[in-house]
């Protein structure tokens, strides 16, 4: 259906995240910093994009600004964890769709890309 | 450009046919609502129209689709209420609407935005839903002008939203600030609370309360505002929403998975009335955050062992509860496209109808050369005797064949029918008039080749109808005639070809003016007029250019009308033609083929060449003396029962060579299209047979008499005789002169 980018530092929340999708009938290319993220975005043009915010090298919120400087149409799903109220309002300022906060359940994370392609 | 919809190329093919039908429904039921002839059942098949393509559209992501058929929904929820009165001004606006959508199906195909104003169509639909008022003066303007937003616009107006944000959400603010980014796309944000520096701050936003000045109506407003996630509460205007309020009852209420404290008493875990003190000890707290589960544990009713176990539980179940929604999803899906019908496209069952055409061909040879064998002397003994039966088996299973590969495209005129009692109620209401629009017959099927062109000279005669026939009400009165005409258009079956009448019990033609018209045009003399009979006279109206309506207008156009209508059912190898009464009404008949593809014809021979007449135009065959063909101002006729016919030697008028046996008699086929009769001097008559129309090459295309070739069953090729171009030339150089000034009254 669609093709989404998942962008997380830890592996096991991208192998997660990208079965889930598979399953949902999504293609998902998978970034493991910021920095690749970008590329990856670059490259694959991906209809939607999930990140993650606190990741080493690029964080997620620097990622997003360098993709809607690529693509204002970017649509960006941040995952963040509790407790960082400020930093999602800033996500959302700077052009993020929607936020969903760890530990979350499939359907949230199906919901917000739902929600975003529609 | 391609607008971004969610949807496949097979899905598409499915959602285009559906919303086609959708519409349908809408239209004629939207007619038949005005004339009164609306009952609970057709409004609940026009709110189920609406709801559908309403559901379908936003699941491809058509928005301005859904929106414009969520404001019909309403609407007609309104009316089946009986809240809502009905009136022309309502059934007009909503056939706008019922347009406006099918402008927007078409931007599935066209892949361009449609110019219409989406907005200004559900403020005024939503006006009248609201109020059951005609809609304000600029609901009368046409639906596609594209309305200015500006804000002294009238319809801009202060908006007040209301949001409530989920008590869970760890990004509250966010959320918050996203209900501005949407309400600031919609329009202008005026004041809101928390305003945007507070919000900014980041700490939780619980209630956020906005006023926004907008020309969006509320319910667009509210259904954009779903598009944030954790919101509990929407107010815009009037218009409310509560989260988990709005599930598809029928979609979703089935697989509604329990929540905790049902599941906990259904379980056996706590009683019903513990169940009940949790619950007023978690309202108590003011904070509906509190989980019932930890209060449950605090009271000691249950352990934290039990509660985790039944937590997993609970979100098994409500795994295994969406699985099983999904599933029936799917299983929906799958019993929509496992129907009991297959799509094919329209190229193959041509292929398959020419094939059958070939197979039809062999089989009229086989024919042949069955009666040739069982006359001679090898048609004895068994091994022939069993030939000649298996050749008979075939052939009867080809006419079946050739039956079941007609039936597979012929389809009900409906088709074409239903689209008609909106054509004559907008043109009835255009010109000020009442018209009683009757249909019948309209489960007669033809063939697909036909239908798809009879819609345009049945639109032409129904125009001309009920703008020239029918009077206006007062003249109607004052002739002592019903207030509202009566427009009949039917079909049915007769003589293996399709009749189709269209009928009014207007003020029918003035034949006299036709022939002062045909006069002052040059059409013919005023001798000549005087001297056709009223039913020749008539047929003047199909003439190029001649049109009786004194002043053109807005409704049937200028007066090149019926000739391209008897051009367009000629094309057809139809036929068609008038009758009138003055004071009384006019009648059109259609005569039409069942199929274009195998036409039962007589053949003939001229000459060498065959020649295939089509049945439906001959009258009958004669042998006649040749003496008794007469000449009549140096053109020869037969005179046939007391009539005179214009005759015509095959062979010359098409164009061939040879045709003269020096016999003393000579074989005639008397044919006629419409009213129009001739007969054609042959030299033999060979039979009847079924032949399949093969198109003239380039080469054989303006061949004078010729509609066509086809292959007769002993291999041999002949030609298809175009009657109505023959009787075209016959009538113009020939007839009134023929038949007028020597058989006056005649004909």
């Amino acid at each position: 259906m669609a093709k989404i980018l998942v962008v997380d530092d830890a592996q096991f929340l991208r192998v997660r995240i990208s079965r889930l999708l598979t399953d949902g009938g999504h293609e998902v290319l998978e970034a493991d910093n910021g920095f690749n993220a970008v590329q990856a975005y670059q490259d694959g043009r991906p209809d939607a994009v999930l990140i993650d915010i606190t990741m080493p090298e690029m964080d997620g919120l620097a990622a997003l600004k360098e993709i809607k400087a690529l693509d204002s149409d970017a649509r960006v799903v941040m995952l963040t964890a509790l407790g960082q109220e400020s930093v999602i309002l800033e996500a959302i300022k700077a052009g993020a769709k929607d936020f969903v906060v760890k530990p979350f359940d499939a359907e949230r994370v199906l919901e917000a890309i739902d929600r975003v392609l529609a | 450009m391609n607008l971004p919809f969610d949807i496949s190329q097979e899905e598409l093919q499915i959602f285009l046919d559906e919303a086609d039908e959708q519409l349908q429904t809408l239209e004629e039921g939207l007619v038949l609502l005005e004339q009164d002839e609306a009952d609970g059942d057709l409004l609940s098949a026009m709110f189920r129209a609406a709801h559908t393509l309403k559901g379908s559209s936003g699941l491809i992501g058509h928005r301005r689709m859904a929106d414009l058929t969520h404001a019909l929904e309403t609407l007609f929820d309104g009316v089946r209420k009986g809240e809502v009165p009905v009136n022309a001004d309502l059934v007009d606006l909503c056939l706008r609407a019922v347009d406006g959508l099918r402008l927007l199906n078409e931007e599935l195909t066209g892949g361009e935005p449609a110019a219409l104003d989406v907005q200004l169509l559900m403020e005024c639909l939503l006006a009248l839903t609201k109020d059951g008022s005609p809609p304000r003066e600029k609901c009368r303007r046409r639906g596609r002008e594209v309305r200015k937003r500006s804000e002294d616009d009238a319809g801009s107006n202060h908006l007040q939203v209301d949001v409530e944000i989920a008590a869970g959400s760890a990004g509250s603010a966010a959320r918050a600030y996203q209900v501005l980014l949407v309400l600031r796309e919609l329009g202008e944000v005026l004041r809101s609370k928390p305003d945007e520096a507070q919000i900014e701050k980041a700490e939780p936003v619980r209630n956020l309360t906005v006023e926004v000045r907008t020309d969006v109506p509320a319910a667009e407003v509210l259904e954009r505002l779903r598009s944030v996630a954790e919101l509990e509460r929407i107010v815009a205007g009037d218009q409310e929403w509560t989260a988990g309020g709005d599930t598809e009852p029928e979609e979703l209420e089935a697989t509604q998975p329990p929540r905790l404290g049902e599941y906990l008493v259904s379980a056996g875990y706590i009683s019903q009335a513990q169940l009940r003190t949790a619950l007023e000890r978690q309202a108590a707290t003011g904070e509906a955050g509190e989980l019932l589960g930890r209060i449950l544990v605090e009271m000691g009713t249950i352990s934290q062992e039990v509660l985790d176990q039944a937590l997993a539980e609970q979100s098994r179940e409500l795994r295994t509860a969406l699985q099983a929604a999904q599933r029936t999803l799917r299983e929906r899906q799958v019993v929509r496209t496992v129907d009991q019908t297959v799509r094919t496209s329209i190229e193959r069952l041509d292929t398959l109808m020419n094939l059958v055409g070939e197979l039809i061909t062999s089989r009229n040879r086989l024919n042949q050369l069955r009666t040739q064998l069982a006359g001679s002397t090898q048609g004895s003994g068994e091994g022939a005797e069993k030939l000649l039966e298996t050749i008979g088996h075939i052939g009867r299973i080809t006419d079946q064949l050739q039956d079941e590969v007609m039936q597979i495209r012929m389809q009900p005129v409906a088709r074409v029918f239903q689209k008609f009692p909106r054509l004559v109620r907008d043109l009835a209401r255009k010109s000020g008039k009442l018209v009683d629009f009757v249909i019948e017959g309209e489960d007669t099927e033809l063939d697909r080749s036909v239908i798809e062109k009879i819609s345009d000279p049945l639109i032409h005669l129904l125009r001309n109808a009920v703008d020239h026939g029918i009077e206006h009400p007062e003249a109607r009165r004052a002739a002592g005639k019903p207030e509202a005409g009566r427009l009949r258009l039917s079909a049915r079956h007769e003589k293996g070809q399709i009749l189709l009448l269209v009928e009014d019990d207007g003020r029918g033609i003035d034949i006299d003016a036709v022939r002062d018209r045909a006069v002052r045009k040059g059409f013919i003399s005023r001798t000549e007029a005087a001297s056709l009979s009223d039913a020749q006279a008539i047929e003047l109206i199909f003439a190029s250019g001649l049109s009786t309506a004194e002043q053109v207008s807005e409704v049937s156009g200028r007066g090149v009308g019926m000739d391209i209508v008897r051009r367009n059912i000629e094309e057809l190898n139809g036929s068609v033609s008038v009758q009138t009464c003055p004071g009384r009404g006019t009648r059109f008949e259609i005569l039409l083929p069942l199929t274009l593809a195998v036409v039962p014809s007589l053949l003939v021979r001229v000459g060498r060449a065959s020649v295939a007449i089509p049945l439906a135009t001959v009258v009958e065959t004669l042998r006649v003396p040749r003496d008794s063909i007469e000449i009549i101002r140096g053109r020869p006729v037969l005179r046939l029962r007391g009539q005179l016919l214009p005759l015509a030697y095959l062979w010359q008028a098409m164009g061939l060579t040879g045709g003269t046996n020096g016999d003393a008699h000579v074989y005639v086929v008397a044919i006629q299209v419409g009213t129009t009769q001739a007969a054609l001097v042959v030299d033999s008559l060979v039979g009847q047979e079924e032949i399949m129309v093969k198109p003239l090459g380039p080469l054989m295309r303006g061949t004078p008499g010729v509609s066509g070739t086809t292959i007769l069953g002993d291999g041999s090729v002949a030609l298809i005789l175009d009657v109505q171009s023959l009787l075209k030339d016959e009538m113009r150089c020939g007839r009134p002169t023929a038949v007028g000034e020597h058989e006056p009254g005649g004909g």
